[in-house]
């Protein structure tokens, strides 16, 4: 496994920008063809609520933007000492040029600033503060801004029942920033691109473009529609991966930090759904109360936003305090690809969710 | 582990299904209840209760609990 540590780096601000629209899974009966039985099994035991979904303009950029610009206006950093932007998506808003260099023209970011795209998506956020602090310690940067968001609620086909219910939208912005003397963060990054095609969306890029043929719906087996072009998740595949792979990731970044799991206030994990939280929970043998959960259940599985949501969502408060502020972070996903953080986050100067204004 | 105690535990993965209902040769994809769902909660009872993870195609192959049975009992070792 791929382990770290830095010192040094601090994690100065984080905001999170989510969609006002809501979708009610109580609306979406016709998708389980009227089965009132098995929309109440899926609510009960996958955890399914309400999500929060973008409109057919709303790009994970114009998320990202607004989370953007209310961190740098409440953090009151100047735009000149950004000298580094990584964007994390799965969903640029052109397959040329990258995410970044479209948000540093709109943010107005000075030209001395590297700015570059990281396809990622669930472990994209853990990925991107991986990269950053690495930036930030061997002295490649001063200070990063890293803006994590999708929106998965565009890929998926409207009658796929593995995915439509799942999915919502987010758009974060992280400030972070060299700091002497700032506490040790460790890490953790894994792959197993064998599973590449456990969790995605074939069809769109330059293997198989876009074409007539892949914009076709067929129905699988399960009784599900979708084309090439729309996310396909392999359910049971992704649910296997996660209750094996995660418990071990979070297990080994304790063991290599020396910090037992008591030490620790919040484990905030990839907010996947209520079902595979608690089950990576229960192998870990962890205290529900230290895993926030409420995030996936009010905005929906937003992808590479859903660790910073469920942080300025649920923990803002308890971060102010300063009592309870180190968190292991752990997202998984899509690659597959998965990344654990022990950080600190005793220097939040803003912890904000904040809804999308358009 | 025994059926017995294997049968137990699959029963007690799936919602609506009264204890004893259940048997070693009970064509489990034919119950009511048996769909995506149901696939992970028996899995996640059976990799709790015997170190063993099912994978999708374990469930393709298998037509009864005995076969899952044997599944498990082979990947035990």
């Amino acid at each position: 496994m791929s382990k770290c540590r830095f010192k040094d780096v601090k994690i100065a601000g984080i905001v999170t920008c989510v969609p006002t629209h809501e979708k009610l899974i109580d609306d979406e009966l016709e998708l389980f063809g009227g089965n009132v039985k098995q929309l109440e099994r899926f609510k009960k035991t996958i955890g399914l609520s309400k999500r929060r979904v973008v409109d057919a303009a709303t790009t994970a950029a114009d998320l990202c933007e607004q989370a953007a610009r209310h961190l740098i206006k409440e953090s009151a950093v100047v735009l000149e000492q950004i000298d580094t932007l990584i964007c994390v998506t799965q969903m640029p808003d052109h397959s040329q040029p990258c995410n970044a260099a479209v948000l540093h023209g709109r943010l107005g970011l000075s030209k001395n600033c590297a700015s570059f795209d990281v396809s990622l998506g669930c472990s994209g956020y853990v990925y991107g503060l991986w990269l950053a602090h690495s930036l930030l310690a061997s002295g490649a940067s001063e200070r990063v801004l890293l803006l994590a968001g999708d929106t998965i609620s565009r890929l998926v086909h409207a009658k796929d029942r593995a995915v439509a219910p799942l999915f919502g939208d987010g758009g974060s912005a992280t400030l972070i920033e060299r700091a002497i003397g700032a506490p040790v963060a460790h890490f953790s990054l894994q792959t197993d691109g064998s599973g590449y095609d456990k969790l995605i969306v074939p069809a769109g890029g330059a293997r198989q473009p876009r074409s007539e043929d892949t914009a076709v719906v067929c129905e699988d087996e399960g009784g599900n529609f979708r084309s090439l072009e729309n996310l396909y998740m392999d359910g049971a595949e992704i649910f296997n991966f996660s209750i094996t792979e995660e418990p071990k990731s979070v297990k080994d970044l304790l063991e290599y930090a020396q910090v037992e799991a008591d030490a620790v206030d919040y484990f905030v994990f990839h907010q996947a759904n209520r079902y595979i939280l608690g089950n990576i929970a229960k192998r870990l043998k962890l205290d529900l109360a230290k895993v926030p959960m409420q995030t996936v259940e009010q905005f929906g599985n937003q992808s590479s936003a859903s660790i910073p949501s469920a942080i300025c969502g649920e923990l803002a408060t308890l971060l102010a305090a300063r009592e309870s502020t180190q968190l292991l972070l752990s997202g998984f996903g899509v690659g597959l690809s998965w990344a654990s953080a022990l950080v600190d986050m005793s220097e939040l100067s803003v912890c904000e969710l904040i809804d999308y204004s358009g | 582990m025994t059926i017995e105690q294997f049968v137990s535990v699959f029963a007690g993965a799936l919602d609506g299904v009264k204890p004893g209902e259940l048997c070693a040769d009970t064509a489990f994809k034919k119950l009511p209840t048996w769909d995506s769902l149901a696939i992970l909660t028996v899995t996640d009872a059976i990799e709790v209760e015997f170190s063993v993870l099912l994978t999708k195609t374990d469930f393709a192959a298998a037509e009864t609990i005995q076969d899952l049975y044997e599944v498990v009992k082979t990947k035990k070792g």
